[in-house]
This record gives C-alpha cells, sequence and structure tokens, in this order.
C-alpha cells in the first residue's frame, strides 16, 4: 500500500467541491428539462433572487430575528444540558429523575411540540422554546454518557493526589467529555437551526424567516424559497464553523490555564 | 522508625482467584522497600491496598493519621492535552513555587516541556509519569515500574533522581529489574508469589 500524499489546501478545496458543482449541475439539468421555474426554478434564478433579497434591509433583520432567537434558544439548550448533565453524573437520583422527560423530548414529534407551546408562548418566542427543547436532549444525552465514560483510572489519579474539583474539570473531564461535546454541538445546532425556522412557518412570527419562508409558499415564489432555503444553508455552514472554533479557542485557553 | 501503613494478614482475591494471602508487614517513614515477584503475584495490588485505591477481602491495613499519597502508576495516567509541565505542576501543593521544569530537565526532558502529554513518546510519558509522582508532597511514594521503557542512561539518570526524593518518605517501589536496586543501600525487599518477604 502506497503512504498517503498531504494534500495541498487547493487540492483540499477542490476535493470537496467538485461533488458540490455535480449536484448543482443535477439541479440545473433538471431545471432545465422541467422548464417550469415555479415548479422548479434553476440555480441561477435561485441566486439572482438571492442576490436580490440580500441588497434589501428585511432580509439582514430577518435573519438577525430568527438567528437571534434560535442562538438563545442554543444556547440554553447547551448551558442547562451541560449543568444537568454534570448534576446527573454526580448524582445518580437527578439521573433517574431526568431520564423519562429527556426520553419523551426526545421521542415526541418536533410538530407537537410547536403546536403545543403555541398554546403556552407568544409566535415571536416560539423558535427559541422550540430550538431549546431540540438542543436539549442531545447535549444532556451526549454529555452525561462522555462522563460516564471517563477514564475510571484518571479518576483514581485525581483522588491519589487529591485534586481539586476545578483541577478535576479542568483536566480530566474537559478533554474526556470534549470530543463528545464538540459532536453533541454540532448536531444539536443543526436540530436547533431547523426546528427553530419549522416553528417560524407554523407560529408566523412577523419579519422572520419563517414568515418569509411561508409567503413565499402562498405566493408560488418557488425562486424565493430556494433563495431563504440557500440563505438557510449557508447561515448554517458559518454558524457550526464559528461556534466550533470559538470552543476551540475556549478549551486551549483553559487548558493553558491547568 | 515511624510506620506509617501497617499490613496485618491482609488477602486480596480477584474473581476468586487469590493474589494476597496472609500478608503482613509494616512500611515506614524513611525507608525504601523494593516490591518484586512474577507477573500476577500481586505487586501492583500491594500498592493499590496501601493507598486505599483498592480494600482487603481480609487482615486490616492501618495507616499513621491522613497519610497522602504519591503514585508513579504503571499505566503513565497523564492529561493528554496538558503539556508536560502541566501534568507535574497539576500534583503540586504550591503552584507557584513549583518548578517542573527543572524536575523534567533533571530526567533528561526538560526540552519537552510544553509540548502536550498525547505527543510525546512513550519512555518521555514514563518520565513526566515519575515527574509528576516525584512533585507531589506526600509521605507515601508508590512507584510501579517506574523506569519501564527507558533506556540504560535515561535509567539511570532517572534513579539518581529518585534518590533525592526519598527523604521523609516510606517508598514502595515495584520492580522486574534487580538492577535497579543495586544503587541504593538500606532497602527492603518485598517478594511476592512466595508469600512472604525476605529482608536485605
Amino acid at each position: 500500500m502506497s503512504p498517503k500524499r498531504p494534500t495541498s489546501p487547493a487540492s483540499g478545496i477542490v476535493e470537496r467541491l467538485w461533488p458540490v458543482l455535480v449536484w448543482v449541475a443535477v439541479w440545473a439539468l433538471a431545471a432545465h428539462l422541467l422548464g417550469q421555474p415555479v415548479l422548479l426554478p434553476s440555480p441561477l434564478e435561485a441566486l439572482g433572487r438571492l442576490s436580490e433579497l440580500v441588497m434589501a434591509g428585511e432580509f439582514w433583520s430577518s435573519i438577525a430575528r430568527s438567528l437571534g432567537r434560535i442562538a438563545l434558544g442554543f444556547v440554553l439548550a447547551c448551558t442547562l444540558g451541560v449543568l444537568l448533565a454534570a448534576l446527573a453524573y454526580a448524582c445518580d437520583s437527578v439521573r433517574r429523575l431526568l431520564a423519562p422527560v429527556v426520553g419523551a423530548v426526545k421521542a415526541a414529534p418536533v410538530a407537537s411540540f410547536i403546536i403545543l407551546v403555541l398554546v403556552w408562548v407568544s409566535s415571536r418566542d416560539l423558535s427559541l422554546v422550540i430550538s431549546f427543547l431540540m438542543g436539549f436532549p442531545i447535549m444532556y444525552t451526549n454529555v452525561l454518557e462522555a462522563l460516564r465514560a471517563t477514564d475510571a483510572g484518571m479518576l483514581e489519579m485525581a483522588d491519589v493526589f487529591r485534586l481539586s474539583v476545578a483541577d478535576r474539570i479542568r483536566s480530566i473531564y474537559l478533554s474526556q467529555a470534549l470530543p463528545s461535546f464538540e459532536a453533541a454541538c454540532s448536531l444539536a445546532l443543526g436540530f436547533c437551526w431547523k426546528a427553530g425556522i419549522a416553528a417560524e412557518v407554523i407560529g408566523l412570527p412577523d419579519h422572520t424567516i419563517g414568515d418569509h419562508l411561508h409567503d413565499a409558499k402562498i405566493y408560488l415564489d418557488t425562486p424565493s424559497l430556494f433563495a431563504w432555503t440557500l440563505a438557510i444553508i449557508v447561515l448554517s455552514l458559518i454558524i457550526e464553523k464559528a461556534v466550533r472554533a470559538l470552543i476551540s479557542r475556549a478549551v486551549a485557553h483553559v487548558e493553558a490555564h491547568a | 522508625m515511624e510506620t506509617l501503613i501497617l499490613f496485618d494478614s491482609v488477602s486480596k482475591a480477584f474473581e476468586g482467584a487469590p493474589v494476597l494471602d496472609g500478608f503482613s508487614h509494616a512500611f515506614a517513614r524513611d525507608t525504601l522497600t523494593f516490591v518484586e515477584g512474577p507477573s500476577g503475584a500481586g505487586k501492583t495490588t500491594l500498592l493499590r491496598l496501601a493507598c486505599g485505591l483498592e480494600m482487603p477481602d481480609g487482615g486490616s491495613i492501618e495507616r499513621a493519621g491522613d497519610l497522602r499519597f504519591s503514585y508513579a502508576f504503571q499505566e503513565d495516567r497523564l492529561c493528554e492535552n496538558l503539556s508536560a509541565a502541566a501534568n507535574v505542576r497539576l500534583v503540586c501543593a504550591d503552584r507557584r513555587s513549583c518548578r517542573p521544569e527543572e524536575l523534567l530537565d533533571a530526567l533528561g526532558i526538560g526540552d519537552r516541556s510544553d509540548i502536550a502529554a498525547k505527543k510525546l513518546s512513550g519512555g518521555e510519558r514514563r518520565r513526566v509519569a515519575l515527574a509528576r509522582a516525584l512533585a507531589a508532597t506526600c509521605d507515601v511514594l508508590l512507584l510501579d515500574e517506574p523506569m519501564t521503557g527507558l533506556d540504560e542512561a535515561s535509567r539511570d539518570r532517572a534513579v539518581e533522581v529518585v534518590r533525592g526524593e526519598l527523604a521523609g518518605k516510606a517508598v514502595l517501589w515495584v520492580t522486574h529489574d534487580t538492577d535497579e536496586r543495586r544503587s541504593f543501600t538500606g532497602y527492603e525487599v518485598v517478594e511476592l508469589g512466595k508469600m512472604g518477604k525476605i529482608p536485605v
């Protein structure tokens, strides 16, 4: 077997880009063969509509509104998920108490929650609550499992050397739980983002991404629907990269001060 | 001499297989005890019993008050994302006065102080684990095959460093290599697997 050669940054980009270009070409061909932009606009029509949208202030303010609430739901899910996972790890009764609730939230369809939550809170805050409900079980479960899988040998080491709780967290739990935490963040972020926008499409809070998607459906403005969807995908990728970078920097900072 | 740990007819078995049977010995301050014996004779178990990581099935283990232990485990048990120096500093009683670089330098890996443990070689990791054990303030120092994986020069150097850290402690040193005790005098040997001890 020949050794794997290191790839240059340029060839790395090409490797990632060509499958995307193939699927865009398939999309363009399908749109051309169908010839009905109402059913399937071409990539150029969708991009054209997107470029019109980004020039308007309403596009950015809608994104800011949706993103702000969904991000808040995600942050709450992360914070409460990690705190309760730590508590459940330390106290088995807490884990047993939370198990049915987390199980129910995981198993229930998101549409049921959206309708139920609409009864309790205003449509304006719906995406916040829904993104929290989607993100929380993922964060809680993954972090708890990672904590429970902590290397027993390292915990013995901490006991023998009488490490403080802060040192145990920084030097053992952080590095043990970090891969799961990062994976959970990535997964939860995707769920929060998608479920949050789905909640907006049903709850229709004014001047949000979901509101615009709903309008595009009502007026059969398919190019706008595709343009908003493209914007959602691009935003999702950017946010995921940003969150991963933020976590890496935070962890490097904590470990540097261990 | 002040006895720190007293094993009295201690028995320990794992899944029905006896590892220690009626083991008795007093480990005192300012003594160095080499623990020897074939694999599976209970050398590591003895160290784990000494510091309370295992409980005896029979007999008793008495400790003189709230003893502080330090331990170079058979496996390195390093915090992988922390640097070599940070791993050592972690166990220092006073972090501000702690000088892990000096200890690592004495062990021949001073230039690797800032490297994360996960990027160190097996021999370097072993020395970081040893440095960590030596950096901790303790009454009882437990060394479980601390020289495994070291070349002769590194081992000789490490032995000299350990020699300088023996004072005021009871040291239990598990080894397969009788060469490691040649440069010491006035030590004891506990030979396991023969259910007894041979004072030297």
